[in-house]
């Protein structure tokens, strides 16, 4: 039991990074209901351009806006020359399945450029700022936890009550009725993109240190990410967010009592059992459907 | 109902004018869905193509018949993956997981001598099986849910086969030593393995190709296109799905077979999702739902890294994303559907000139 306490904590913290993640993911299919299997991909990009500014000294602030910044421009980038012009055309899997193909080609290009090996990227700050259940928090806990939960409310109020927010979701529910109502559906869409490019950033911010930076590390953020939303819902951010911390608590626990090795078999499990049980996720909506 | 996957097409056709115009009609409809066409020759063309590459590796040296028993048996995974393709349109993303199954049972039936006929028996049982199982949960998923837990499932078998240890020898890997049939060796870079390959992926081709002009084959093809119209014959949709996820499984195994022998060393980092997704896209460029396709596709997944092996790094992903997209762009299911509808149509112009 001496384990659980500390397992739990980190665990919960780990969680808010891939309900992050996860969020990016329901910010994209709110709107333009594509799964973008790239999404891990875009942060790799704003973490490598921002690793220029850190290997030349730059301080965390501006490392850490650089990777938002970048971030955002390589997810509106892929929905703004990829996923948008083909959305008319290609059904919802076909433009999924282009979001891989644009995983392969963004991996591809960050390894011709940096040469693939991994590398250690800048965090926070290590120290240590109080104790809980024997665990060590620091700054970069601290503002992990923080940061999420802030994205998280902004996120909410935004899909709630802002005009845009409300408006991305007519576009989501409603295309046609979207349209007649003059809604620029093909702007919104490259805006969620964009933001989705930001969290994905955000996210990478709090990943990369710890599992090093490589073309193709941020996959198992994103996997985890997918994890969340399958069991959160699709449609649903707070939904992310429960399942996000569900799924860092999990995993955690499997490495600290099973073994490191069960925590993507757990996780496939985990989702795979969501999908059969509640296709829409604990708290997705089920489709409304006239009869 | 899908098109009448026993006809004939209008070029070779000798019936009247009113027969040949529904023969035409679904010919044409058995091209665009990329299935279904079905004859002598057809079933010629596929034996002609799988024994062409043979042919390169006669003439080549080790590197090409090392590379040939790799792209066989990505061959005969790709043809495992268009089966629940054509028949469930469920898109598999785990088909490099199946292959790991077939490869590892092999190898751990070798390594407690148990003899040729138990490795391949387990290897078969034991890919034929997982499949099973995890078919009971996929297919209850539709189109890009599927593709999400099947990549999942791909993601995850690098790790599980660490932790399997006993069985799979861990991250330090197992060696597979040839098996030996008769008096013939079957080791990678040896002219038997590449035959066994080929002559294995034409056989179930044909397999595939025969079985679709039964009534069982018409019945499969119906999950896709009129499943309501199955349900009302009394035919269960489900449990057909698993079937078609089963017997995929079974040939992936083989697939996975056939690769541990060309390699003669198994490591769960030759099984991550990339193999998976690379098959996928060689699935996909060759021709979704296509016996000739499956087999460029696997030439493209097993032949590119080996060639491209000197080039700096990234260039494979870019390649495989660019054709991905291409594929994508193109439509009709991939490159040989493609042809095969560019030849009917030139086939058909050529006889209407005549006529």
């Amino acid at each position: 039991m001496q384990l659980f306490g500390p397992t739990f904590v980190l665990g919960a913290i780990t969680g808010l990074v891939y309900a992050l993640s996860g969020a990016g993911l329901v910010v994209v299919y709110r709107s333009s209901k594509v799964i973008n299997f790239a999404h891990g991909d875009v942060a790799a990009v704003g973490l490598y351009i921002a690793y220029q500014l850190a290997a030349g000294g730059a301080p965390y602030w501006e490392v850490a806006v650089c990777t938002i910044v970048a971030s955002a421009i390589a997810g509106l980038l892929v929905g703004g020359i990829f996923s948008l012009p083909v959305a008319q055309r290609w059904t919802v899997t076909e433009v999924g399945l282009g979001t891989i193909a644009v995983s392969f080609i963004i991996e591809g290009i960050l390894t011709q450029t940096s040469g693939g090996n991994a590398r250690a990227f800048p965090s926070l700050s290590n120290h240590v700022v109080f104790h809980l259940a024997q665990v060590g928090v620091t700054w970069t806990d601290i503002a992990t936890v923080l940061i999420s939960l802030a994205a998280f409310t902004a996120l909410g109020l935004w899909f709630r009550h802002s005009e845009v927010g409300v408006a991305m979701r007519s576009v989501s529910d409603n295309q046609e009725a979207a349209h007649w109502l003059g809604v620029p559906a093909t702007r919104l869409r490259l805006v969620s993109w964009g933001v989705a490019g930001a969290l994905a950033g955000l996210a990478g911010l709090f990943i990369a240190p710890l599992y090093s930076l490589s073309p193709s590390s941020m996959g198992t953020v994103v996997l985890f990410g997918f994890v969340a939303v399958v069991t959160g819902g699709f449609e649903s951010i707070v939904g992310a967010l429960v399942a996000g911390l569900v799924v860092g608590i999990a995993t955690n626990l499997t490495a600290a009592y099973i073994s490191v090795s069960l925590i993507t078999p757990v996780m496939f499990l985990l989702m795979l059992l969501t999908l059969v049980l509640r296709p829409n996720g604990i708290f997705g909506r089920r489709p409304v459907v006239r009869v | 109902m899908t098109a009448d996957v026993t006809a004939q097409p209008a070029c070779t056709s000798e019936a009247g004018p009113g027969r040949t115009a529904v023969v035409r009609s679904s010919a044409t409809l058995a091209i665009r869905t990329g299935r279904g066409l079905v004859l002598p020759r057809t079933a010629l063309l596929v034996l002609v193509v799988a024994l062409l590459p043979l042919l390169m590796s006669n003439l080549g040296g080790y590197e090409a018949r090392y590379a040939l028993a790799i792209s066989g048996s990505y061959a005969i995974a790709t043809l495992g993956g268009n089966l629940i393709a054509a028949t469930a349109r469920d898109v598999n993303l785990a088909i490099g997981a199946q292959m790991a199954v077939g490869a590892y049972a092999t190898a751990y039936a070798e390594s407690h001598h148990w003899g040729t006929a138990v490795a391949v028996l387990l290897a078969l049982g034991a890919s034929t099986a997982v499949s099973f199982v995890v078919s009971l949960g996929v297919v209850r998923l539709r189109e890009v849910y599927t593709a999400l837990a099947t990549f999942a499932l791909a993601f995850c078998i690098p790790d599980l086969a660490t932790y399997l240890h006993s069985i799979t020898g861990g991250g330090a890997g197992e060696y597979l030593l040839p098996i030996t049939v008769g008096s013939t060796s079957l080791g990678g870079g040896t002219l038997a393995l590449d035959y066994t390959v080929m002559i294995l992926f034409g056989v179930f081709g044909l397999a595939w190709l025969v079985f679709m002009t039964t009534g069982a084959g018409r019945r499969m093809l119906m999950l896709d296109e009129a499943e309501p119209a199955l349900v009302g014959f009394g035919r269960s949709p489900y449990w057909m799905k698993v079937r078609v996820w089963t017997v995929s499984g079974l040939v992936s195994g083989v697939a996975g077979l056939t690769y541990g022998l060309a390699v003669g060393y198994l490591n769960p980092q030759q099984f991550t999702y990339f193999l998976s997704l690379q098959l996928f896209v060689g699935s996909v460029v060759g021709g979704l739902t296509s016996v000739i396709g499956a087999l460029i596709g696997g030439l493209l997944v097993g032949a590119v890294p080996i060639y491209l092996s000197s080039a700096r790094g990234g260039v494979e992903d870019i390649l495989f994303g660019a054709l991905l997209v291409l594929a994508l762009v193109l439509g009709k299911g991939g490159l040989w559907p493609r042809i095969e509808d560019l030849v009917y149509k030139v086939c058909r112009r050529v006889r209407g000139a005549g006529s």
